[in-house]
């Protein structure tokens, strides 16, 4: 396979970069890491003219302390970074226990937080090259106009496929976007729009610069747990983040589930927090509430392991990740 | 499901370069254990889906298990030097001793590979019906 | 297709080269600047057999477009002892049968060495995980332990007759 043909722009600045991807609108594509979308060029699904190399921004690197007692995770924060950092360690754990997981050592030392959030969809039908690909016509997300995983449908199902987000989102974190009109904050859960088509809040013109983790969330218990064949260098088949908060007596307080790999967005489990919040342990509760996680996800052929599977995997994970956080602290 | 440790005794005729013969033992049962639990090439009309060494997954160091191997000497009269083949021999047999330590392990046997978890539970599942179907007075469950 | 100057610190000297901008540091490493030593194994990040150090940490040259890090001290396989020397890592994997067919041995030597520059003791586990990027098809791994302690060890040794009083 071949990188398609195109210019490498190294902007120093935000409103550099920025300008850059208003000029060149759809022909340009953000590189960090390069771990997606590199493969990603050389199975030519995308073609872009410029591709603009964020790494040289500075501001867009590290963790720091933010108002308002806020964690700020700049774009380019690695994800050995974020893995290795005692802040979050000790503030986040849900967010280390799922960065730990990504890919393997040598991925976590080039892949950056930002481009984790802005992973591309995946599906078996689309994750090819370009010459598996054009046998079949392509399909409805790339080349073509047939869904291979719901023929006859309309609707692009590739599986939105990272772990830090389901981490994140059980975290109430904010992304924070810069455009030409300038900085923007969103809660995570609305950066997801649950199409395999057009996965992320993001205008072509726009670029994730950091991620804010609130501090009410510090110090929620959290664990996150993830399908995979191999236990490295995987992407997850589906995953799924909790944080809890219990106080003395052990009555829970405060509670976010979330799951992974199994929609075209990383999803929050609604009903979590409003039946878990006042209650203490049961085994009962924790079955209905990983019931409705996996009410919530709805997986689908685009993966090795079958959608019977990963549904069955969603609900265990999430009984698991309860019964953890809830007995043993941050396990 | 975690595979903790696998001792291959391999009989190699006469163990010319004895660092080598383990190396390709070891090996050997890496490739067997791969095959056993986890690499499969998946095919859909004639396409394979997983072209890749992302999709088409051989172990990693993480699931790897402790491999012990013992070199069995002897002497193959019609070998060279008295060798004879040190390179396949284990894969063969890593495969049924994985299979059967997950029958030892919980009482199901699969025999088609790979041996996945998601295969496993799916036999467990069916191996409780039966029980229960097979729970009247009088029988003992007639498991093998 | 337009070609562009290319500058890269590449284990110790500085190289230029023209290159199409967007090629790969995998391809122009081996292309260009005739390092075929790093090899290329899955075309998607998912083997390590391409991997190099970048400013001392081991990354994946197939997914690392070249003219992005002209900033950055790049080694590779060939670099990680002088020319004629070997490295402790080198010695180890070379006795202790580390290497069999040898495809994924750079990029084994390339994590290992990061992992012994940061870590110059490290347990069996973190040998695993830091290895846990790089797959190998034909040693089950056990003799890569081996090697990486026997490469521990010939570390320290090195150390050892450094510190010790000369003559005698």
């Amino acid at each position: 396979m071949t990188m398609p043909a195109s210019r490498v722009a190294r902007p120093s600045t935000i409103e550099e970069a920025v300008r850059l991807l208003a000029d060149n609108g759809p022909e340009a594509v953000i590189i960090a890491g390069g771990t997606d979308v590199v493969p990603n060029l050389q199975m030519k699904l995308f073609a872009p003219r410029v591709l603009v190399d964020i790494k040289p921004i500075r501001v867009l690197q590290g963790i720091t302390i933010a108002a308002a007692g806020a964690l700020r995770l700049g774009a380019l924060t690695t994800l050995t970074e974020i893995v290795g950092s005692p802040l979050l360690q000790a503030s986040y754990p849900v967010l280390v226990s799922a960065a730990a997981t990504i890919a393997g050592p040598l991925q976590r030392n080039m892949g950056t937080l930002g481009g984790n959030l802005c992973l591309e969809t995946r599906c078996l039908w689309y994750n090819q090259s370009h010459f598996w690909r054009k046998a079949l016509g392509g399909c409805l997300k790339k080349d073509g106009d047939v869904c291979h995983v719901a023929p006859g449908g309309k609707r692009c199902w590739a599986a939105w496929s990272g772990d830090s987000a389901p981490a994140l989102l059980t975290l109430d974190a904010e992304v924070e976007i810069t455009g030409p009109r300038g900085r923007r904050r969103l809660p995570l859960a609305q950066f997801y729009l649950n199409d395999g088509m057009n996965r992320i809040a993001l205008g072509r013109d726009e670029l994730v610069t950091s991620v804010y983790l609130p501090a009410r969330t510090a110090g929620r218990r959290g664990i996150y747990h993830k399908l995979r064949i191999r236990d490295s260098i995987d992407y997850p088949l589906a995953g799924v983040a909790v944080t809890l908060e219990v106080d003395r007596s052990g009555v829970c307080r405060e509670a976010r589930v979330a799951i992974t790999a199994v929609n075209p967005a990383p999803l929050l489990v609604k009903e979590a927090s409003e039946w878990l919040v006042g209650q203490r342990y049961s085994a009962e509760l924790v079955d209905r509430v990983a019931h409705a996680a996996i009410r919530t996800g709805k997986p689908l052929t685009t993966s090795a392991s079958t959608p019977v599977y990963r549904r069955e995997m969603v609900r265990l994970f999430a009984r698991r990740a309860l019964e953890e956080a809830w007995k043993n602290g941050n396990a | 499901m975690h595979v903790h440790r696998i001792i291959a005794a391999h009989d190699c005729g006469k163990a010319l370069n004895p660092m080598t013969v383990e190396g390709q033992i070891e090996g050997s049962v890496y490739m067997g254990l791969g095959q056993a639990l986890q690499e499969e090439m998946v095919w859909n009309k004639g396409r394979l889906m997983n072209p890749t060494l992302l999709e088409y997954r051989i172990p990693s160091t993480l699931e790897t298990p402790e491999i012990e191997s013992i070199i069995v000497e002897s002497i193959d009269p019609e070998g060279p030097f008295g060798a004879k083949e040190a390179g396949e021999g284990s894969l063969a047999a890593t495969i049924p001793a994985i299979a059967n330590a997950i029958y030892d392990a919980v009482g199901v046997r699969i025999n088609t590979l790979p041996i996945t978890p998601e295969k496993i539970l799916a036999a467990l599942r069916e191996k409780e019906k039966q029980r229960a179907g097979n729970d009247a007075p009088g029988t003992n469950g007639g498991s093998r | 297709m337009t070609k562009e100057l290319i500058r890269l610190k590449v284990n110790g000297e500085l190289r230029e080269i023209a290159a199409p901008a967007e090629k790969l540091l995998l391809d122009v490493l081996r292309e260009d600047l005739s390092l075929t030593g790093s090899k290329r194994g899955c075309d998607d990040s998912s083997c390590g057999c391409c991997a190099v150090l970048v400013d001392g940490v081991p990354m994946l040259s197939c997914v690392a477009i070249a003219s992005c890090y002209q900033d950055c001290e790049i080694v590779t396989v060939e670099g990680i002892a002088p020319p004629g020397e070997l490295d402790p890592v080198q010695e180890g994997y070379a006795v202790a049968g580390g290497a069999q067919c040898g495809y994924c041995t750079p990029g084994f030597l390339i994590a290992t060495k990061a992992l012994l520059d940061h870590n110059p003791n490290p347990t069996l586990e973190e040998i695993r995980l830091a290895l846990s990027s790089n797959l190998c098809r034909c040693t089950g791994y056990m003799q890569i332990y081996e090697s990486v302690k026997l490469a521990i060890e010939r570390a320290q040794a090195r150390e050892a007759a450094k510190t010790a009083p000369v003559g005698s």
